[in-house]
């Protein structure tokens, strides 16, 4: 079994009135790319600052590569790598001064590391140029060289690839899923883009209100956002042996409610329902079905606010 | 924290902000120093070493208030620039952060301190005449500078807290001048119009301390004293400020 590096156990968070973060669980194992997915102002930067010592949880638990004491959680803080919201440095100092200060800083041993982490990330040509001169994209960059100065086993990422053009997004893309393949790092990200995110997250917490509604493999995700035919029939036991002989379906599912998701046959709708009308099933309904991860979220927060 | 205050060093006196305040303190005891000079090449002889060099013993207060400078140089607008949440997300404890801070503000101040003052006094020790009270001039000086130094600190303790307590530098630097300053005042009106009680706390602000300093010359249980309320001063705002910047949100 993998080892758990980050879970939270009934982590909340209230200002005031606000209940910010509500007891929300969520658990990370080894190797993992955990996408947290909210709207603005759901609660997700506010986890990611409770973990990072940012904001002091008003109840529940951190715990942090199997620690949970405060100094002790201190300690495994610096085998994390962190960026939240737009990344922040002293504007008067150039990229090198800046992580050579923080690494300086942080015991890092080498001065090395810093020209490493810059050429990372692509800033390593940036000489004299102070930071308050940096484009937004730069800042971002130079952000994430920071939180993978320390060779990092866990990244915690909030919007981090705001302000980076397709390049940059795709470089930076390839930069966590090597960091992942080859060191095993885990990564909690946070994105509005839930596009990109899709190409990274091997798992999805979905957040709304401060209450995590579900959180999902991205396997199962895939499962559910499958593409299919899904039927509504009067007796599925006949009309599944009608699929399996006439048509010679094998991918489908049953779900309660006599409802048939099918698999197979998604570009001759019409054959389908011939062949069962023909067998003698009643039907109540055909509809296409399928969605990616965006339309995923919408229904959820949708059936959340309905619920 | 060798580490911690190794990076801090680094940060603050690799800036220029530093060096343009010191720059400018330079210049205006240049300007004393010239106007002295113009005033003694014009025949003016009371003008010597003594009577030039003593004037460090009057502006002892001047020194409480530039420890709102070098604060400012090595807090660095840290919530300006929101880069205290760097910091803070790595694991650095927060008590090494506010005292590495703290550290290194006083360690910035006196070497600020040991330039100005080593500058003003060098200028007079080779402009001006020795008339034989050298040794009386340096007595003072010491027993100024003893009594001096721990109310500075107290004060640079004080500013510190204020900068890491409020998140606009401006209205930190606002608030310990009204507690450094306008409270001597404060207290002394209170003192008239309420309770002489006020009036006897008024004169253990650092403030009110220094601007006595120099009419106690040569009464060394004053220079205790001031140790003591330097102390006082220094260790109470920096329990009261770390206690709060450890429940304090950082952004």
């Amino acid at each position: 079994m993998s080892e758990i590096v980050l879970a939270l156990r009934g982590l909340t968070k209230r200002y005031g009135n606000h209940l910010a973060v509500d007891h929300v669980d969520l658990s990370l194992e080894q190797g993992q790319i955990y996408g947290l997915v909210g709207r603005n102002g759901a609660g997700k930067t506010t986890i990611i600052r409770m973990i990072t010592a940012q904001t002091i949880p008003t109840d529940g638990e951190i715990e942090l590569f199997g620690a949970t004491g405060e100094r002790e959680l201190g300690q495994m803080r610096q085998r994390t790598g962190v960026m939240v919201e737009t990344p922040s440095f002293y504007p008067y100092l150039t990229a090198r001064e800046n992580l050579e200060y923080y690494r300086l800083q942080r015991g890092i041993p080498g001065r090395h590391v810093t020209e490493e982490a810059l050429e990372d990330v692509g800033l390593a040509g940036t000489g004299k140029k102070k930071f308050k001169n940096f484009s937004l994209g730069m800042k971002q960059r130079l952000g994430l060289a920071l939180a993978l100065m320390n060779r990092p086993d866990l990244l915690l990422l909030d919007e981090p690839i705001n302000g980076l053009d397709p390049e940059g997004i795709v470089e930076f893309r390839n930069i966590l899923l090597d960091l992942c393949r080859q060191r095993q790092t885990t990564i909690l990200i946070s994105s509005h883009i839930l596009s990109e995110l899709s190409n990274l997250a091997t798992c999805y917490g979905f957040i709304d209100n401060g209450l995590m509604l579900e959180q999902i493999t991205a396997k199962a995700l895939e499962t559910k956002c499958r593409a299919c035919i899904e039927l509504h029939v009067d007796d599925a036991a006949k009309a599944s042996l009608v699929l399996e002989r006439d048509l010679e379906v094998r991918d489908y599912e049953v779900l309660p409610g006599n409802v048939i998701r099918l698999y197979d046959c998604l570009d001759r709708p019409e054959q389908v329902t011939r062949a069962l009308v023909e067998g003698g099933v009643s039907l109540g309904g055909v509809e296409g079905r399928g969605a990616n991860l965006e339309d995923y979220f919408l229904s959820m927060i949708g059936g959340a606010r309905h619920g | 924290m060798a580490d911690y205050l190794r990076a801090e060093c680094t940060k603050a006196f690799r800036r220029k902000y530093l060096y343009i305040a010191l720059l400018v303190c330079l210049a205006g005891e240049s300007l004393l120093l010239l106007g002295s000079w113009l005033t003694y090449s014009w025949g003016n002889t009371n003008i010597s070493f003594h009577s030039t060099a003593v004037m460090v013993a009057a502006i002892l207060s001047f020194g409480l208030y530039a420890t709102l400078i070098t604060g400012d140089i090595v807090f660095s607008d840290q919530y300006k620039h929101n880069t205290l949440k760097n910091e803070v997300s790595y694991g650095l404890p927060r008590g090494r952060i506010y005292l590495g801070k703290l550290l290194v503000s006083m360690l910035v101040a006196l070497a600020a301190c040991v330039v100005l003052i080593g500058f003003y006094l060098g200028g007079c020790w080779l402009l001006f005449p020795h008339d034989g009270s050298d040794g009386t001039v340096w007595s003072l000086l010491g027993y100024c500078l003893a009594g001096a130094f721990p109310l500075w600190l107290g004060g640079q303790a004080l500013v510190m807290a204020c900068y890491f307590l409020v998140r606009s530098s401006t209205m930190a630097a606002f608030l310990s001048i009204g507690i450094l300053v306008v409270l001597a005042s404060v207290f002394q009106a209170l003192g008239l119009l309420i309770s002489p009680v006020f009036e006897c706390i008024r004169h253990f602000l650092p403030g009110v301390m220094l601007d006595t300093l120099a009419s106690m010359a040569f009464d060394w249980p004053y220079v205790g004293l001031c140790w003591i309320v330097g102390a006082v001063w220094c260790v109470g705002s920096t329990v009261v400020g770390l206690a709060i910047f450890r429940r304090k949100e950082i952004r």
